[in-house]
């Protein structure tokens, strides 16, 4: 039963998705991966190890190392992503924050909300996507419970020809809920993402991606290397979206180690492709992530992580 | 005209990160640095004449299985036992966490409620009875099982009359705090084998010598051992009294592989021991018990009912912890150890083994079968060099002849000895203070055993740095009652335990010259101040440290002769047990560990050098720092035994 409960949830998550396009959904921040590793392995990322974890699940920092991450990716030479995640303990709470920020050009023609292919195209309208999370969990009766509180906002140019419902700013006040347990050796975890009320200062308002993550991960002892499989289940408005990602390591000293990854999922647009890759060096307290994503057109996004636990 | 190559970038790119992917695997790796290899001479003469107890005996070896019969995950235990066990209730002793219950019920079968005795005995063909020896093993991934890693042992031990069972714990592993179960269900088996010397259908019935137990551990097995032999003669168990004890075997020997020490504590004290032969071995290279804990219960033991009781702790360079198990092998820090660990220092596993051999099988011969003639090598390991594999030893040994005069412990007053009116005394000293012994991880841990620190430099500071002054020395006088209480003669001996560190004092000043100035009054003519020592860093010193031990009587004759007579007195063995540059200056203390070796120093030996000393006048030790410029030594446990044994300080090197 065990196994085959396992191997439905593993198949669920690898099987060739269809490229069924995610509801209209904003702002942008919301609905770009949150984390290199994650989104190496097919933006598996709720039951993450690492303190960008915030994004996807705050049960999840209840064991993370303390320590501070900046990541930095590019979808296009007009189009820089720059994120910031740090974690620490403090009394029974583990605490962690991170602020994600995008700035990109749109294009006059895009169709509001934006899709995560708006940033490897070129536009003449300044736009900018942020994202702000705080997140504290704790252990209550072996399970990791997190809450979170977020602000995600688009701010458009006004001006060009935009269509009028991308002009100003959609700015929101939005709450996760997570909670993950140890299951099959590994580790489950739920999160219920993007609660709350959008508002925008022209009036003009686009639905929330309320969502739910639902996922397991585990690591395996392979002989000289570790193997560790990561899977997802996106649900939002009747959209459902798997993924999941193999990541293969190799230590020959202690404290230092490579990775390499590869995942899959459901993309969220058409011209995302479903495959991703990446990989690691750590050095001690060093960590060096990058992750590989593919758009129609070979246009490709490039994200680097660089973190100090 | 030559066409230039052309230079491809991505191949330079690649070729740029293999070798900064080597650079840095290289640069993290220190390289392998061993402490010299004194042993083609001190290992260079053998005085015992037995025959080596490392080789296999001439009995023909049998072997079976015993258990529950119904072994879950154990076939050896179940489709093969040819006897079958009752399980037993470890509950009282062992707990489970709540999360781990069901899992490993799971997994085993079986609960603590009911575990299993299931036991792997290795047999000589013969009427007997054999003295019976139960080894232990200690913690391990429970799912890879310790129990045949001792198959070496059993093989040997059998071989030469002994039995030898391997019992099974593994479904205890990966708990905490359950070494007082690992120790009571030691005892658990020694009920059992009762019942199987009684039992006329077995194949042991009256083939068991139940007048001869050994018991024996390895890492937590390594304090089990001792404990079971502590339970055994308790009524009670010491943290319930509702659980009650009747054992009462009669266990004669204990061995100690690699012990971790104060896993368990009755009543928050460490496991106290007494009136045993015990033997502890430890490896400097040890990855997982990286300090020689068992030092503690060897200190411990105590000898109060005259018998003649040895006790002895040897360590061994470059052993690690698990290569005296067989299954364990060079894995000290789990499955990936070659990762952390420097494996490249380890002695060979066989060589580890055999050493095991050796001592374990000496050991069992000399305190079960009675054969005393193997006992020197336990006092010291010169007189067996041949049979010791080849590296660096450190011998501890101490006998129940033994009688403490200074051990440091009584007092804070640095001129007090143990016994009543010893007074110790210093001259010239640079260093002279008593401390605890560390251990090499320091910091929190320590050996909970006093010693004393002397120092010394014979160099006089001033502009001439070749004049050196009167040696330093350090006297331990005994009183004549003492003398007398004790019966002193010719047939003792002076013990005493001693280590070298690596601190060297400075220059001493000269005695004052009386007949000039006085320094300190104004317009004094003052002495230019000593040259300053030169930035470069020297290499380490090697070369053993010696000095020279002088016995003085009543009548003012003194007897010398030099400490390295009865063993080398070596400077501290460098341990590196990590891969990383720099993790075990990170980890431990310092690189070495303090472990005297002890130096027994027969008073006839002494009397011979000097006819005019009367041993049964001995007045005073005296240690004269006169073999070396400078250094520090540390020493320990000084004593006067009149053995109890002539065995103790048998055979000794010429």
């Amino acid at each position: 039963m065990r196994s085959l409960t396992f191997a439905g949830l593993l198949a669920c998550a690898v099987a060739a998705p269809g490229r069924g396009q995610a509801p209209d959904a904003g702002p942008l921040s919301l609905l770009l991966p949150g984390s290199t590793r994650a989104a190496a392995l097919g933006n598996a990322g709720v039951t993450g190890r690492d303190d960008d974890v915030v994004f996807y699940n705050p049960a999840q920092l209840v064991g993370v190392r303390g320590g501070f991450s900046v990541t930095l990716a590019r979808y296009s030479s007009r189009s820089t992503l720059g994120e910031v995640t740090s974690s620490f303990t403090g009394g029974p709470l583990s605490l962690g924050w991170g602020v994600q920020v995008v700035d990109y050009t749109a294009a006059p023609t895009e169709p509001y909300p934006f899709a995560q292919e708006v940033l490897t195209r070129k536009g003449i309208a300044a736009a900018q996507t942020m994202l702000g999370v705080l997140g504290a969990a704790m252990t209550y009766k072996g399970f990791k419970i997190g809450a979170a509180a977020k602000y995600a906002e688009d701010r458009v140019e006004s001006g060009g020809n935009l269509t009028s419902q991308a002009r100003g700013a959609h700015g929101s006040v939005l709450a996760d809920a997570g909670v993950s347990h140890p299951l099959w050796q590994g580790v489950a975890g739920l999160s219920v993402q993007n609660f709350g009320r959008p508002s925008g200062v022209t009036g003009n308002r686009t639905g929330l991606p309320t969502q739910m993550l639902l996922g397991w991960t585990r690591g395996f002892q392979v002989g000289e290397f570790d193997l560790g499989l990561s899977t997802q289940v996106t649900a939002r408005n009747g959209y459902v979206s798997p993924g999941a990602g193999a990541e293969l390591g190799y230590s020959w000293i202690e404290g230092y180690n490579v990775v390499a990854r590869l995942g899959a999922r459901q993309p969220e647009s058409g011209s995302e492709h479903p495959v991703a890759i990446g990989g690691s060096f750590s050095a001690d307290r060093f960590q060096l992530d990058y992750a590989l994503q593919f758009f129609d057109g070979g246009r490709n996004a490039h994200r680097f992580t660089i973190r100090w636990r | 005209m030559t066409r230039s190559p052309r230079i491809h970038p991505a191949l330079v790119v690649r070729w740029a990160v293999l070798t900064a992917a080597c650079s840095i695997a290289l640069a993290c790796t220190q390289p392998l640095k061993l402490a010299k290899d004194d042993s083609p001479i001190v290992l260079s003469q053998q005085t015992i004449t037995a025959p080596n107890p490392g080789l296999p005996g001439t009995m023909k070896v049998k072997a079976l299985t015993y258990g529950s019969g119904s072994d879950k995950q154990r076939h050896a235990f179940r489709d093969s036992v040819t006897i079958k066990t009752k399980s037993v209730d470890i509950s009282p002793y062992v707990t489970v966490g709540p999360t781990q219950v069901n899992d490993r019920k799971e997994w085993w079968g079986f609960d603590m409620k009911k575990v299993p005795l299931n036991g792997r005995v290795w047999y000589p063909e013969g009427d007997g009875p054999f003295p019976l020896v139960l080894v232990v093993h200690g913690i391990h991934n429970p799912e890879d099982f310790s129990d045949p890693g001792y198959g070496y042992l059993g093989e040997q031990l059998a071989s030469r009359g002994f039995i030898l069972v391997s019992v099974d714990e593994n479904f205890i592993n990966g708990l905490q705090n359950e070494n007082d179960g690992r120790a009571w269900l030691l005892l658990k088996h020694l009920e059992e084998w009762k019942h199987f010397n009684d039992s006329t259908a077995g194949p042991f019935y009256h083939k068991v010598d139940l007048t001869n137990i050994a018991l024996m551990g390895h890492s937590r097995g390594g304090e089990a051992a001792p404990l079971a032999t502590t339970f055994n003669k308790l009524k009670y168990y010491p943290d319930d009294a509702k659980q009650k004890f009747n054992f009462g075997f009669s266990i004669k020997a204990v061995v100690s592989i690699a012990p971790v020490d104060g896993q368990y504590r009755a009543a928050s004290q460490l496991t106290p021991l007494e009136n045993v032969n015990y033997l502890v071995i430890h490896g400097s290279h040890d990855g997982d018990v990286s300090t020689f804990l068992g030092m503690r219960q060897y200190e411990r033991l105590r000898f109060t009912d005259g018998r003649p009781l040895f006790k002895s702790a040897i360590f061994m360079y470059r052993a690690n912890h698990g290569q005296w198990n067989t299954v364990w092998n060079n894995k000290d820090n789990g499955q990936r150890s070659g990762r952390s660990l420097d494996l490249r220092a380890l002695i060979d596993p066989e060589a580890q083994r055999q050493f095991a051999r050796v001592v374990i099988t000496g050991f069992l011969e000399a305190t079960l079968h009675n054969k005393r003639e193997y006992i020197p090598m336990f006092r010291d390991h010169r007189t067996a060099g041949s049979w010791f594999p080849h590296t660096l030893y450190t011998t501890r040994f101490q006998e129940s002849g033994y009688r403490a005069l200074a051990e440091f412990e009584e007092d804070i007053d640095l001129t007090t000895g143990t016994a009543p009116g010893v007074v110790l005394t210093g001259d010239s000293l640079s260093t002279w203070k008593e401390n605890v012994l560390p251990f090499r991880s320091g910091r929190t841990d320590d050996q909970r055993h006093q010693a004393v620190w002397l120092g010394w430099n014979s160099h006089l500071s001033g502009p001439d740095s070749l004049k050196l002054g009167k040696p330093a020395s350090y006297t331990i006088s005994i009183p004549d009652s003492l003398r007398a209480a004790w019966r002193v003669d010719e047939q003792s001996a002076v013990y005493l335990s001693m280590a070298v560190t690596n601190d060297k004092p400075g220059p001493r000043s000269p005695p004052r010259d009386t007949t000039k100035n006085d320094s300190t009054k104004a317009g004094a003519k003052k002495t230019p101040p000593p040259p300053k020592p030169s930035k470069k860093k020297d290499e380490p010193d090697t070369t053993a440290v010696d000095l020279t031990v002088e016995f003085v009587d009543a009548a003012g004759a003194v007897a010398r002769m030099p400490l390295s007579h009865f063993g080398t007195l070596r400077r501290p063995l460098d341990v590196r047990v990590y891969r990383r540059a720099g993790r075990d200056a990170q980890r431990f203390g310092t690189l070495f560990e303090i472990i005297p070796q002890t130096y027994v120093l027969p008073l006839a030996e002494f009397a011979k050098t000097t006819p005019a000393f009367a041993p049964n006048k001995i007045r005073a030790v005296r240690l004269v720092f006169d073999r070396a410029v400078a250094g520090t030594v540390v020493l320990t446990d000084v004593g006067i035994s009149r053995p109890t044994d002539p065995a103790f300080l048998a055979s000794p090197i010429p």
